[in-house]
């Protein structure tokens, strides 16, 4: 028997959807629809912009009418939770910073140091290891499946 | 064929050299699927080369195994680590990865593989059976049926997807239109790149992936708190009786769905493995709903996707179709050889095909040889501190995003739909349906224009056209049916 999910997704998703929808849309005026009669490339994606602008309408008109009033998901639990999410995306952004630097090993050992603190690793000692097993990995999986040209270290 | 044609194919399949090669292609298929950002069409490209040295037999059998091999791989991670390591394994994840939170990822990994084993060994029998006939029925669905196809396949994911439908609507048409970042195929221009040459590509499926379920599911699960440190492994880690019980008819089901999926050109295992599991809505599972570890969320995806992978060889092999960039490379081995796939492939090259149909019986047999009793050991890994699982699998998918391209462009993308998806979470939007979108969104500009071509801008097409009239009917009914469905029990909720 198939079964439906509620409906309501509050206000806050719907707007983020038509924010998404017009900036598609905006992004799809770039093309034209049609070139000579036949579809040319802004065609499917004016398409699909205007589907994403309509569907927020409705679910933002269901909201009003059914007043719901949903806040974002506030379930982060204390100023470390929230902290741990900055960190691990900045262990990211330092992986893309350093690999021009350091290579895909040093790099990596050192994005792995700032994810696990992250994750509430505390002991100096077992981040280090974690580091270290990290740059072992990357080293084994460069050498092995990697081209001989990635740049695992940084005097390549 | 003769019995003795068969007898003579397993004889090759179990030469010395060629079960080396099958069980080497399996086992790299498995460490490819495992690991996200390797997929198989880079691993078969990479490997070409190879097979100027090696027997067409063996190539033909190493590549294919590879191939399979990776199917079974994708499921791994995505149970463990909601980190599908292949486009159809984020199927998979659905129920796969709430099985091993919930302490059965022993049980998730062991049906995933013995449900690819049943659809692997039977689509096998498909394939050798009835490839020639089946394969010219399949040249009989036009581009409108192919559209038609695309658009019941996207709206199977809406509906699949968890979450409310209409915001799972608005995303798979948002990951649609991600889909269509690159270069216009008809024209051969950039198109919504904004002067960015990685753009010329695309956006890669792999550091979308790993942004939105990989990077964005670790900042959501750290910020709640809701994982538990360790999670903790049932005693027995393989499926039991009433779990394989759940799993038969899920099984049975993939695998018939993935095997006709397979055959059609220009469908892939995402869309079997979406069929599949939406046919699976229909039928109550035996353990649990669907979306909360049920068994059959796993079965029936998994035994869709191998059974697709293997029937998309008819194609190939009987019409010289390559429907996909896997089958592309396989039908390059072919070439390097001098044997051209096609109608008159199986009639001239009958020990290549037998010996091919017998390694994917011994292909699969390996592949669970080696996946179920090591299920354990991998969901071993679940009790290892979440902790120390964090910085594991950052790197595993940094580097395997990096290693597409070996460029940082796509660390940067994924940073990127990292923050997308952590948005997403906040709002209670689910990634799921974005991902499909993406995936199938290109497909469905394809088929359109090519339908709208040769009908020369004829849209009544979508309606004459027997298979597009179909799909579009089936998608028309399951609409009224929701809404229909939807006012009964607001009125019954209003009515007390």
């Amino acid at each position: 028997m198939l079964k439906i999910e509620k409906a309501s997704a509050g206000r806050w998703a719907p707007l983020a959807l038509a924010l998404v929808g017009v900036l598609l849309g905006l992004v799809a005026l770039q093309e034209p629809a049609t070139i000579e009669g036949r579809i040319g490339p802004g065609f499917m994606a004016r398409i699909l912009a205007g589907g994403v602008i309509g569907i927020a309408a409705l679910l933002l008109l269901h909201s009003l009418v059914s007043r719901s009033d949903d806040k974002p998901d506030a379930s982060i639990k204390g100023r470390d939770s929230a902290v741990a999410g900055q960190m691990l995306l900045g262990s990211v952004l330092a992986f893309g910073l350093l690999v021009p630097w350091l290579g895909l090993v040093p790099a990596s050992a050192v994005s792995a140091g700032l994810a696990a603190r992250a994750a509430g690793e505390r002991h100096r000692l077992s981040i280090c290891g974690v580091m270290l097993s990290m740059a072992a990995l990357v080293a084994l999986v460069g050498w092995a499946l990697l081209p001989p040209t990635a740049p695992l270290w940084p005097w390549q | 064929m003769s019995l003795a044609d068969w007898i003579g194919g397993f004889a090759t399949a179990l030469s010395l050299e060629n079960l080396g090669l099958c069980l080497f292609g399996a086992l790299l298929g498995t460490l490819v699927g495992v690991l996200p950002g390797i997929g198989p069409t880079a691993t078969l490209a990479l490997l070409l080369p190879l097979t100027f040295v090696l027997e067409p037999a063996g190539s033909l059998i190493m590549l294919a195994a590879i191939y399979y091999g990776a199917q079974y791989g994708g499921s791994t991670s995505a149970i463990l680590l909601n980190l599908p390591g292949e486009c159809s394994s984020v199927v998979t994840a659905l129920d796969g990865h709430r099985m091993a939170l919930d302490g059965r990822a022993g049980t998730a990994i062991g049906v995933a593989a013995l449900s690819s084993l049943f659809a692997g060994l039977a689509t096998v029998v498909v394939v050798a059976a009835i490839a020639g006939p089946l394969s010219k029925l399949t040249l009989l669905i036009a581009p409108a049926g192919l559209t038609g196809l695309v658009v019941l396949g996207l709206f199977l994911a809406a509906l699949m997807s968890p979450g409310p439908l209409l915001p799972a609507i608005a995303l798979i048409l948002v990951g649609a239109f991600l889909g269509l970042v690159g270069t216009d195929l008809a024209g051969g221009q950039p198109r919504f790149t904004f002067g960015i040459p990685e753009l010329r590509d695309g956006i890669g499926f792999v550091p979308l992936v790993m942004g939105l379920y990989g990077l964005a599911e670790l900042i959501r699960t750290l910020e709640s708190g809701t994982r538990p440190d360790r999670i903790a492994v049932v005693r027995w880690p393989w499926p039991r009786t009433a779990d394989l019980r759940a799993a038969l008819g899920p099984t049975l089901r993939g695998t018939a769905v993935g095997g006709l999926v397979g055959l059609v050109p220009g469908a892939n295992t995402v869309l079997a493995a979406l069929a599949a599991r939406s046919l699976e809505r229909v039928f109550p599972p035996r353990d649990r709903p669907l979306g909360s570890g049920a068994v059959a969320g796993v079965a029936a995806p998994e035994a869709a996707n191998n059974a697709a992978a293997q029937t998309s060889l008819v194609p190939l092999l009987s019409l010289g179709l390559p429907v996909s960039p896997v089958m592309a490379v396989l039908a390059g081995a072919l070439m390097i050889h001098a044997i051209t796939p096609g109608p008159a492939f199986i009639a001239e090259n009958p020990d290549l095909f037998t010996a091919l149909m017998a390694s994917l019986v011994i292909g699969n047999l390996a592949l669970v040889a080696l996946n179920l009793p090591f299920a354990g050991v991998w969901a071993a890994l679940l009790a290892v501190p979440f902790r120390r699982l964090v910085p594991l699998i950052l790197v595993l998918s940094l580097i395997g995003v990096y290693s597409v391209h070996n460029a940082l462009f796509d660390v940067w993308v994924m940073l990127a739909f990292g923050a997308a998806g952590w948005a997403m979470s906040r709002l209670r939007l689910e990634p799921t349906p974005l991902v499909l979108g993406f995936v199938l969104g290109p497909a469905l500009e394809e088929y359109v224009r090519r339908t709208l071509l040769f009908s020369r801008g004829d849209l009544t097409v979508f309606v004459t056209d027997p298979v597009s009239a179909a799909c579009l009917f089936a998608v028309a009914v399951a609409t009224v049916w929701l809404v229909l469905d939807r006012h009964l029990r607001q009125r019954h909720a209003r009515t007390g």
